[in-house]
Order: C-alpha cells, then structure tokens, then sequence
C-alpha cells in the first residue's frame, strides 16, 4: 500500500481554527474550554497545548515587526512517524503503524499508563481523564478507509492542508518551500521529511522550524532508550541471581550444619584462642 | 522431656508487618510484571489488565501503608531497626562480608564470623531493599498522580520506578532464598517472620554469635519449650 501523508503549508493557513472544530466534532471530542472559564492571555490560540480532549490544535506565535505583528501559525497534532517511540513503549500493543504509515492508538487496548506521552519527543498523546485511555490524532483512519479525506483537510478553508500520497506530498512541499525562498523567505523549510524516520504529517514552515515551534533534529525520548535497556537487563540480572542460587543450592544439598550450643562454642572460642 | 531453648528475636507487630509486606510485594511483582513485559499484557487483554492495574494499586497502598502504620505503632522498634542497620561494622563483620560469597557455594567448607543481631551482610542487603522500596513507592505515588505532572518528570520518574523494580526483583529474590530456608544452613530461619518470631539456642548461636550470647546470658527474651 502506498504510503500517505498529510501537508500543511503554514504560509496559506489562516488560523481560522476550522481544523479544530472539525476534528472534535468527526471524533466526538468535547469542548475543553467552559465559557467564560478562562481568562484572556493575550493570544488568540485556543488552549496552550493539546489535551485529551483535543486532538489538534492551531497554535499562534506573535512577533512585532517594522511591517506589523506577523504571526507564524503552526499545526500541532501527532507527525506519524515512521519509527514512533510512542509504538515502541506501549505495553499493550494498544498503538500501532497501519500500512499507509498512519500510527493508529486503539482506545480500546490503552489502559491510560501515560508512558507514550513520555516516549514521544513531541509530547504529543495526551491522558484523557474521563475515559481513562491515551488520545492523539489517527489521521482520521476510519475516514480514509472509505475513501475520504481526513476531517481537517476535507474542511480547511484556505486550502493549507493536503492529504496524498506521501511522496506527491513531499514534492508538493519541497515546491512550496521553493516558491517561498523566490518570494523573499529565505528560511522557509519543509520538516518531516527524515525526522523521525520520516513523518506523515508534514509541515511547510514559513519562517523556518524554530519560529514555528518545530524540534530541530528530533530524538526518540531517552526514556524510551532506557526502556529498551532496561528489560534486557532485568532478564539477565534475574537469570544471574536465579542461577548463582541455584549453583548455591545444588552444593549445599545433603550438608547438615552443626547444632552449635554455649558449651561447644566457648570450647570452640577457647580452642582458637591458644592457636 | 528434652527442653529446648529459644530466643524471642521478632515481635507479633515486626512479624505482621513482614507478613502484610510480602504478600503486597509478590503480588506488585507479578502484577508489574505483567505491565513491565509488553507480550504478558498483550496476552491478557485490556480488560483483564486494567482489574490487574487495579489490584497493583490496592496492594500498593497496602505495601506503603502497613509499614507507616507500624511505624506509629511502634517507633523505638523502628529507630532500633535502623541503629541496627547503620552500626559501624566491627572486624567479624568484614570478615562476614568476606567470606559470605564462598560460603554461599561452599557451606561445608566455610565457616562463618559470630555476627550481632543483624548480619553485615543483612544491614547492606536490606538497606538497599528498603531504600529501593522507598524509591518505588514515592515514585509509584508520583505516576498514580501522573496526570499532574509534566510528560518530562512523568518520564524520569517512571525511569526510577523499573530500576527500582528490578532492584527489588533481584534483591527479595536472594532475600527469600535465605529467608525462607532454602539454602541448607538456613533451614528453620521461616519461623522468624512466618511463625511464632522464635530462634532456637543452636539456631541463634550459628547465625548470631555475639546477639545470641548476649541474650542467653541475660536471660530477657529467652523461653523454653
């Protein structure tokens, strides 16, 4: 199967959170924010990051410049990438990669242990209270299965997101990035190519990653590392101590001490002394 | 009639706490290892694993609770325990530490220092025991909270609580394996901690030289059946 992807061009974004909205409502994803309930932080983004609730959100960065404030608007959900650590530490299988590089997380099977939150360099899953389970974008696999597009694209106004195959996905972006270089952004990149094996949500930065809040060079968490030492080493250091007492018992069999009583140990203690 | 003589080395409230202990830590250990080996927890199935995640958490709370209660019970015997533990070593107990490996695949042949009321060997043991169980249990409170802490701290202190595990794994293994009497010498040493807290004359005098002395010739804690 080929393999797909999702291109969002930052440049044609305009914030309208319409991604948002609609990925709630195709996923049935409550409203975290109450009415009224928080206060105005002087940003237009919704809620500082995901949460279990919400599987994407537009996030807004603000810059003065002599032209006026010039936002850099990113698009932050999972990247599905090609090695995710999220897969690698779940300890139910509950995540897995589906043939078109989707890296699917079956609710069903999460039991809520939070260690994909910590694996992801993204931090991207996040624990849903309610339910108890892990929550990050799946790229709207039931949708695609039937032909469709996944919900944010299908609904994107200004025509930012794409959805393809990942190799017509990737040229398309490298020919955006190209276009931006012409017009007078000469740090535009394209990120998702390689990093992480290769993502399948890929992201046209206008002002280049850092200003749109992307991890230059990203690395599998270090604890998911250390997950993948530490099983082996507590199997070998098990087997060490089961097998040296083992040894132990196997040369003590058929040995039975002595019955020591105050009497035989002065004597004993008596005997060691004149040597 | 054959009388014979024994110390009163635990008390009904050390024997309890050992007792609640053990249980809450064979089942932790199983139900983390279900959790720590992703191919058993893929085997049970989400169901069965969220009840066992569930049950890891009761015990756990038994596992920290029973040992505080104790505590507030009975605070000389803990402060006890641990001048016990943090006694300088004397030159038998370097001698002990010595020897305790050979003796270990050579009890026949190895014949091992009087010790005071708590081995050399046993105050290094179970220190680390009980520090890898402070570990587990404050970092075990910091994941149960986990959805108050950032994805960095949640991560690192996961990180401490597998060491911890497997600390305790390795550790409570060696430590049932002399405990429990399987190794030859220390057969009988069960009724310690699973019977009526009692050690024999002869028992007392072969693990405990110096405590056992001390005891016999005061008289305090010695009985006869």
């Amino acid at each position: 199967m080929t393999e797909s992807a999702i291109l969002y061009d930052s440049s044609k974004c305009s914030a309208c959170k319409g991604c948002q909205v609609q990925c709630k409502q195709w996923n049935m994803m409550p409203s975290s924010l109450a009415k009224d309930k928080y206060e105005y932080t002087g940003s237009y983004q919704s809620m500082a990051d995901l949460n279990g609730d919400t599987r994407l959100l537009i996030e807004f960065r603000e810059k003065d410049t002599e032209k006026g404030i010039e936002w850099a608007f990113s698009r932050r959900a999972c990247f599905h990438c090609t090695e995710p650590a999220c897969m690698e530490v779940c300890p139910v299988g509950a995540i897995s990669k589906l043939a078109d590089g989707t890296v699917r997380l079956d609710s069903t099977k999460c039991i809520g242990c939070k260690y994909c939150t910590a694996a992801c360099p993204f931090g991207v899953p996040k624990y849903r209270p309610n339910f108890g389970v892990s929550n990050k974008c799946t790229q709207c696999d039931d949708r695609v299965a039937k032909g469709l597009k996944p919900a944010c694209v299908k609904t994107c106004p200004a025509a930012a997101m794409a959805y393809g195959p990942r190799d017509e996905m990737l040229a398309a972006g490298k020919a955006r990035v190209e276009e931006l270089k012409t017009a007078g952004f000469s740090k535009a990149e394209l990120y998702g190519e390689t990093e992480m094996g290769g993502m399948h949500s890929l992201f046209v930065a206008k002002y280049g990653y850092e200003a749109h809040g992307l991890i230059r060079n990203p690395k599998r968490s270090d604890i998911a590392s250390l997950f993948e030492l530490a099983k082996p080493l507590a199997g070998i250091g098990v087997a060490a101590v089961l097998g040296g007492l083992g040894l132990s018992f196997l040369t003590g069999i058929g040995y039975k001490r002595d019955e020591p009583t105050v009497e035989s140990v002065s004597a004993h203690d008596a005997a060691k002394e004149e040597e | 009639m054959t009388v014979t003589l024994y110390i009163q080395r635990h008390s009904a409230l050390v024997r309890f706490t050992h007792y609640v202990h053990t249980v809450a830590c064979i089942a932790l250990i199983l139900s983390g290892l279900v959790v720590f080996v992703p191919a058993i927890a893929q085997a049970v199935g989400s169901g069965v694993l969220q009840a066992i995640r569930i049950g890891h958490r009761v015990f756990a709370v038994a596992f920290i609770a029973v040992p505080l209660i104790s505590l507030i019970r009975s605070p000389k015997g803990f402060a006890h325990m641990m001048k016990e533990m943090f006694a300088p070593w004397d030159a038998d107990d370097k001698r002990f530490m010595r020897l305790f490996v050979p003796y270990m695949f050579a009890p026949k042949k190895i014949h091992m220092p009087k010790q005071h009321e708590t081995k050399s060997g046993q105050r290094l043991a179970d220190g680390m025991l009980v520090l890898a169980a402070l570990l587990i249990s404050i970092s075990g409170v910091v994941l149960w909270a986990g959805r108050f802490v950032s994805p960095q701290v949640f991560g690192s202190v996961l990180i401490v609580h597998d060491v911890s595990f497997v600390l305790i794994l390795i550790l409570g293994t060696a430590h049932a394996y002399l405990g429990a009497g399987v190794f030859q010498p220390y057969r009988g040493s069960a009724r310690l901690m699973f019977g009526d807290g009692r050690v024999s004359e002869s028992d007392a005098l072969y693990h405990w030289g110096h405590w056992a002395e001390e005891e016999l010739a005061s008289g305090k804690n010695v009985v006869e059946e």
